[in-house]
């Protein structure tokens, strides 16, 4: 499960559990994973509250965080249309096509709140259009030849 | 961890690509594929079908030359598809959300699919 945290006015991650307990946050720090419907302190999210038990540590800031940061929304996973468009329609490549669906289905899971979901669909926009960047030169060369 | 370095990766090759196709895009300046050496469709070599993209070289030729009728009657999706793209570029996402909402992005992979068969069913 990956972890978003927002430090020094900040968004961060996404982080594994582990890594997240070595980046010396404290309970107040906002947290949030996929599951929580909104920021919270690391010391009251569930999967984080057991690291951070009440009085353990020394609390520096006593004051709670402002109130904005528990509302922000997560940064929107990048949907590569641009990209997607002019391979489609300048390679010729299955993968393109396939790229504006998952940058589709990326946008729609980030409208509902899933930003992990939405990380993840982005990420496989990125590889198709990889693919397509890697695969044309060899496609159009070899299998299509040139015009004489 | 190696499906969030794909983003790196990609931002590279577009810079590859977008190298790529400057130069083809300046190559078909001053050269009409219809007679000098092109790039071929591969789809159009393996099925004899016309793909979404078939004609574009001879439009972006066309283009070149000043005739907007000659290059939307090579491809007539061409140049739509390069001002969306160039939308989604120049446009930020904020002032623009109806871009990325997924049933625009849905229509517009649609659009292109039907293109696609289209033009083959009525020859255009």
């Amino acid at each position: 499960m990956k972890i978003w945290i927002h430090r020094n006015g900040v968004q961060e991650g996404p982080y594994d559990l582990p890594d997240l307990l070595n980046l010396g946050i404290n309970a107040t720090t906002p947290v949030w994973y996929q599951g929580l419907a909104q920021w919270m302190p690391a010391g009251v999210a569930p999967m984080t509250a057991p690291f951070f038990p009440p009085g353990a540590a020394p609390q520096p800031q006593p004051q709670p965080q402002p109130q904005q940061v528990f509302v922000q929304q997560m940064r929107r996973p990048s949907t590569y249309m641009a990209w997607s468009i002019l391979l489609t329609i300048l390679c010729c490549s299955p993968f393109a096509i396939a790229a504006i669906i998952t940058g589709a289905v990326s946008a729609s899971r980030y409208n509902t709140g899933d930003y992990s979901g939405a990380q993840t669909m982005s990420d496989i926009t990125a590889w198709l259009l990889i693919i397509t960047i890697v695969l044309s030169p060899f496609t159009m060369f070899f299998l299509g030849g040139l015009w004489f | 961890m190696v499906l969030a370095d794909a983003h790196r990766l990609l931002r590279i090759l577009t810079v590859v690509a977008a190298v790529g196709i400057i130069a083809v895009v300046v190559y078909l300046a001053t050269h009409n594929p219809e007679s000098a050496p092109a790039l071929r469709c591969p789809f159009k070599a393996l099925t004899g079908y016309d793909c979404p993209g078939c004609g574009s070289q001879r439009a972006i030729h066309a283009l070149f030359c000043g005739d907007f009728a000659a290059s939307w009657r090579f491809n007539a999706a061409l140049l739509p598809a390069l001002t969306l793209a160039l939308i989604y570029i120049v446009v930020p996402s904020r002032h623009a959300a109806v871009l990325y909402r997924p049933g625009f992005i849905y229509a517009v992979a649609i659009a292109i699919v039907a293109w696609w068969i289209l033009r083959n069913l009525l020859s255009i």
